[in-house]
């Protein structure tokens, strides 16, 4: 077990190194400012860290991560949930989430700028509005395919909606929920930059923007270096630990 | 008065068959069973006898007629299914633990009853660690945690050998002479019948009919000598048989 782990984890770390090889000979080869090899990249992630800049933006751009992350999530499960144990609101509100999940971001980012001006409200309810289509499709299926035995069974010793939700259905939706917020992360930490690139005066999107109008690629890698890193240690240290603690009945 | 009333005028099915097409589960049936009387429904498989536990639990409303129940029955009322249907994600425990958690010490309870069924060891298990005559028992800890006034049980132990399944009609008597409930209890063996019932209804066709009512005068020792079981069965049961 903890031998096959060590094998996985040399080779990812193999084919990562690899990576840096490539990146680094191509910039050997071009030898340009636009592609900055990994010293200069690693200089001005030390820099913006030492100077502090860099917690200041990436935890901007974190706060509003978990924050949307939650609305949606929690928003998503209660749609999903309702429209799936309710043929009716299933059929009904089918076509608005059709709708919704072909609503380009761009344009919920826009208009939840016009209509509640350039606030932190407004951004945080943009990136919300983007991901709970996607969590509500998800769980939908799952609330769908509930067991009607264990439904009947909890019905019987009058369980009553609570504790109904929290022992019977949602252990059953854990891995539909577990694969919305897998997706759900990536999706939701590459919209809150657009937002802060169009609206907001701080976070790594704001950052971006700024490297942008100064051509400082350099800067541009370190910051997303960085917040790729922060988003691996969510999904390593937190979400992959909670879905091994909700399987454990499986084994 | 009656532990249950039962006056069923009908009751249809749509048919995923055959749309615009509805099938007849039950009509017409009556019958009573008296508080602390312990009634067995003999009869085929498919002839309504889950629909009719279904009704008189209360999970499907949509009937013509009444099912009567005495008072306080619907908080104490347990349903031992056909299939165990424990939650595989909470341990034996914990199952049991949901239901007696409404009750009086309920945890006390829980505990006790685990003793009782012989799971006490295996309490942080997981149903899927089981066998599934553990899991039988697991689910009858779990009805007997509600503290039951009425207890429905639908061919509760079907799947098992003939050993561990009269192993487990004797585990359930000796409970019920500690912790008094009425009993309707549904199965498609005779044997079965004789052993736990004060009184037989034997039902037959579809929908089903009660073809006979049959007091069972035998004594606890006797309904497990297998010879005195088998010639009730045959003088009273049997012969209706086709």
């Amino acid at each position: 077990m903890s031998s096959d782990l060590l094998r996985s984890l040399s080779w990812s770390i193999g084919s990562l190194i690899c990576l840096i090889a490539l990146w680094w000979a191509a910039a050997g080869v071009i030898d340009s400012r636009n592609l900055p090899g990994p010293p200069e990249v690693l200089a001005a992630l030390s820099t913006a860290a030492a100077s502090g800049e860099l917690f200041h933006h990436v935890g901007a751009t974190l706060a509003r991560v978990v924050v949307s992350f939650f609305l949606a999530m929690v928003i998503g499960c209660a749609i999903g949930i309702a429209m799936g144990r309710n043929a009716r609101a299933d059929t009904f509100f089918d076509s608005w989430l059709v709708l919704a999940l072909n609503l380009p971001a761009l344009v919920t980012i826009i208009l939840c700028y016009i209509w509640f001006g350039l606030t932190e409200v407004a951004a945080i309810t943009a990136v919300a509005i983007n991901k709970i289509p996607n969590v509500a499709v998800t769980v939908r299926e799952g609330a769908k395919a509930v067991s009607t035995d264990l439904m009947q069974m909890a019905e019987a010793y009058r369980f009553g909606r609570w504790k109904t939700m929290r022992h019977v259905i949602l252990p059953q939706l854990n891995p539909f929920i577990a694969a919305s917020a897998r997706s759900g992360l990536a999706l939701v930490w590459k919209i809150v930059l657009v937002v802060e690139l169009l609206g907001r005066s701080n976070g790594v999107g704001f950052q971006l923007h700024l490297f942008f109008q100064l051509f400082d690629v350099a800067g541009l890698l370190a910051y997303a270096i960085a917040f790729i890193v922060v988003v691996q240690l969510i999904e390593l240290m937190i979400l992959q630990p909670w879905e091994r603690a909700a399987n454990r009945w499986r084994s | 008065m009656s532990a249950i009333t039962v006056d069923i005028a009908e009751k249809r099915y749509a048919s995923a068959a055959r749309e615009g097409h509805d099938h007849l589960a039950l009509a017409d049936l009556r019958f009573e069973v008296a508080g602390g009387e312990f009634v067995c429904l003999l009869g085929p498989s498919g002839c309504g006898k889950t629909t009719l536990l279904n009704l008189i639990a209360g999970l499907d409303t949509a009937f013509k007629g009444k099912v009567i129940l005495a008072p306080d029955t619907l908080e104490h009322l347990a349903y031992v299914f056909q299939t165990p249907r424990l939650l595989p994600w909470r341990t034996v425990r914990q199952n049991v633990d949901l239901v007696a958690e409404e009750q009086e010490d309920g945890a006390g309870l829980a505990g006790r009853l685990l003793q009782a069924v012989g799971l006490g060891d295996f309490a942080a298990s997981y149903p899927g660690e089981l066998s599934v005559g553990m899991q039988r028992r697991a689910a009858l800890a779990r009805a007997f945690a509600c503290r039951p006034q009425l207890l429905l049980m639908d061919e509760p132990f079907v799947s098992l050998d003939p050993p561990a399944a009269l192993e487990l009609r004797k585990l359930l008597i000796s409970i019920l002479a500690e912790r008094k409930a009425t009993v309707l209890f549904v199965t498609h063996d005779h044997t079965e019948a004789v052993q736990l019932a004060d009184r037989i209804l034997v039902l037959s066709g579809a929908p089903a009919k009660i073809d006979a009512e049959i007091t069972v005068p035998l004594s606890a020792a006797e309904r497990f000598e297998a010879e005195t079981v088998r010639r009730f069965a045959e003088s009273h049961l049997l012969a209706r048989d086709p």
